[in-house]
């Protein structure tokens, strides 16, 4: 077919050699490049293809011949009347042709052709021929395409995105666009706020603006924190993401603005109360240490005099005398132990948490032992499932373990022998220990107050201690982020719950 | 001859229950006593313009008005005159930095307060057996003793 073509424009005999190696060159870039060209005798109305052009329309070149109508048969419906006007229009005013136009190929392909063409004219100023070349241009009108929906996507999300945005030039800090919430952030309107430059709003000087505009625009940075100044005057906190795009061919910054205000404050807040309750927990680790070491000052003077005014004059004293000291005695003595727990309390909360895995199991057989006094005395009986191995504090979990057990036995009921149970379930990422007995019981409006400091239930004859012990263990579940707490049926029994977190 | 006790102790009942306690005990000591520490340097300040007999043992007091007891420990270590003798430092004070602190500024001992006078009995018989018995030593024997710029 090739060969044909090249002998239609070839000319009849050889002997202009030049003219047949132009043709030739002028055919192959016509292939290469996907252009064709015609050439309209108007006063005739004959057409002349280049082969290339028959392609471009898709067009068997052998079967069909080239002239207008052909032309028009293979035109895009919609583009027929506009490419006929634009021709005439060319040949009327004498300008130079230049159109798109589609046109739909024998095999139902729509192409995208730019064609462009030149008439001479007689005279009178009637043309007489028009000489031009088509180019297939689908390709550039696709990616075109694309780009404007994306564009126009892109417009259709700005314009109505609830986040605040601008476009920004990346060399004068021009607003370009502004979207509706930004008009709404910002307080001026849309209008306006396309005359202003980034630097009317932010707080920095221009040249530090500039030179974070300058690292946005070279993707060094994407994330900024500024201060805005709005329309009131306010200042803004806010988190900017800017990076660069493009947009019709410009390279802009596309920024979208976050007002952290309220974080940086409540961020803010939450420091001031971190440091205060750092400071005010100091106070009270201070005050531990005073009230364990100052308040035992005096109290030493009242417990060594009293005790010797009873050594010395005791002779002398009569009984009820001898019974006033004696209760001298026994305060000072309660109020050594009530300095001794407060100190033992505020250690809990003091001494830095060593986590070490820590088998419970073997944590009771201690605290079994350390109580084994307690245990004869009572005829308690103590059985357990089996227990897991936690990471946790393992002094902390012995006192947690024997305060527990202790408590269990020392509250019993009178005349029937201590039975407890220790068991431990999994719930969740979490242990479950529970400590079951059969005392005295709880009544269930106590259950929260027996773990604040110093809380007692029963007179100290009846059950000695200075109620220290589940504020304690309170503490220490606390301390390695578990819960504690009871359910009991007064007159039968108290479970004492308490959570550990598994080991991963 | 009766050892020399120095009590340094702001506290006039504490002052009070170590004589209780050595007199409790049947010891026979001499004892002097300062209610604080500048009230304790001037004191032996004194006995020495005077060339009275300095105390054997001070027993000092780390929580003072005015000069803390650390204070008084390291003065009184650190005069030519003073430094031999011994300071067992009886405080209330059960702090490791305070002890340490002490030992470190040259204390001969310390110990803590006792809460009852029973204790407070069972310790000053201790006290009196490690520093107080021995005190009297020869003097001849003491010139024998190796100048201490030497060692």
């Amino acid at each position: 077919m090739n060969r044909a073509t090249e002998s239609e424009l070839a000319p009849a005999t050889r002997a202009d050699e030049s003219l047949w190696l132009a043709t030739e060159r002028l055919n192959l870039a016509q292939r290469a490049a996907r252009f064709g060209i015609w050439d309209w005798y108007v006063t005739t109305n004959t057409i002349v293809w280049s082969p290339e052009m028959f392609h471009l329309f898709g067009l068997d070149s052998e079967s069909r011949t080239a002239s207008f109508e052909a032309w028009q048969s293979v035109l895009h419906p919609d583009d027929q009347v506009m490419a006929g006007q634009r021709i005439e229009a060319a040949l009327q005013e004498h300008t130079v042709l230049d159109n798109d136009y589609r046109i739909v190929t024998p095999d139902g392909e729509v192409r995208w052709i730019n064609s462009i063409g030149e008439a001479t004219y007689d005279e009178g100023g009637r043309p007489v021929r028009m000489i031009g070349i088509c180019s297939d241009i689908t390709q550039r009108k696709q990616a075109e395409e694309i780009l404007r929906t994306r564009e126009e996507q892109f417009r259709m999300m700005f314009e109505n995105h609830d986040a605040v945005m601008l476009l920004i030039n990346p060399l004068t800090g021009d607003i370009i666009d502004a979207n509706n919430a930004a008009a709404r952030f910002y307080g001026y309107d849309s209008t306006t706020l396309k005359t202003k430059n980034i630097s009317d709003i932010n707080a920095l000087n221009p040249e530090q603006i500039k030179a974070e505009r300058l690292s946005a625009l070279h993707e060094e940075r994407n994330t900024f924190i500024f201060q805005h100044r709005v329309a009131g005057g306010d200042i803004r906190m806010v988190e900017v993401n800017s990076s660069p795009i493009t947009l019709k061919g410009q390279t802009i910054l596309f920024s979208i603005i976050h007002d952290i205000t309220r974080r940086i404050r409540a961020e803010e807040h939450l420091q001031k109360t971190l440091v205060e309750l750092t400071h005010s927990n100091e106070e009270l680790r201070q005050f531990a240490y005073v009230a364990s070491h100052d308040l035992q000052e005096p109290l030493r003077m009242v417990a060594s005099y009293t005790e010797l005014l009873a050594r010395r004059y005791s002779s002398q004293l009569d009984d009820e005398a001898r019974k006033f000291i004696l209760y001298a005695v026994e305060g000072a003595t309660r109020m050594q132990q009530l300095i001794d727990d407060l100190l033992l309390f505020s250690r809990v909360g003091t001494r830095k948490l060593p986590q070490e895995s820590v088998s419970t199991e073997e944590l009771l057989a201690t605290a079994l032992h350390n109580l084994q006094a307690a245990i004869d005395e009572s005829g308690a009986e103590i059985t357990r499932d089996e227990l897991p191995t936690v990471r946790a504090d393992s002094s902390q979990m012995l006192q947690l373990f024997q305060n527990l057990v202790g408590n269990a036995i020392k509250f019993r009921r009178p005349g029937e022998p201590p039975r407890i149970h220790v068991s431990a379930c999994t719930l969740g990422q979490e242990w479950q220990f529970s400590i079951t007995d059969n005392g005295i019981g709880i009544d269930p409006q106590f259950s929260e107050r027996i773990f604040t400091i110093f809380q007692r239930l029963h007179a100290r004859e009846q059950y000695p201690g200075t109620g220290i012990g589940l504020a304690i263990c309170k503490r220490i579940v606390e301390r390695h982020g578990g819960r504690i707490w009871v359910e009991s049926v007064p007159g039968q029994g108290s479970t004492f719950h308490f959570t550990l977190g598994r080991l991963p | 001859m009766k050892p020399i006790l120095l009590i340094v102790d702001d506290n006039l009942g504490d002052r009070e229950l170590v004589r209780q306690a050595l007199a409790e005990i049947g010891s026979a000591v001499g004892i002097l006593e300062a209610a604080d520490g500048d009230d304790a340097l001037e004191l032996l300040e004194t006995l020495k313009r005077e060339h009275k007999r300095l105390p054997d043992v001070i027993l000092l007091d780390l929580n003072l008005v005015r000069l803390s007891g650390h204070e008084v420990l390291s003065r009184i270590k650190a005069d030519e005159a003073f430094h031999s003798i011994p300071v067992v430092v009886y405080t209330s004070s059960q702090a490791g930095a305070d002890i340490s602190r002490s030992y470190h500024l040259g204390a001969a001992s310390v110990l803590t307060k006792p809460l009852t006078f029973g204790e407070a009995e069972i310790l000053f018989s201790n006290f009196v057996l490690f520093w107080l018995r021995p005190v009297t030593f020869d003097p001849a024997e003491k010139s024998q003793e190796p100048e201490r710029a030497e060692a």
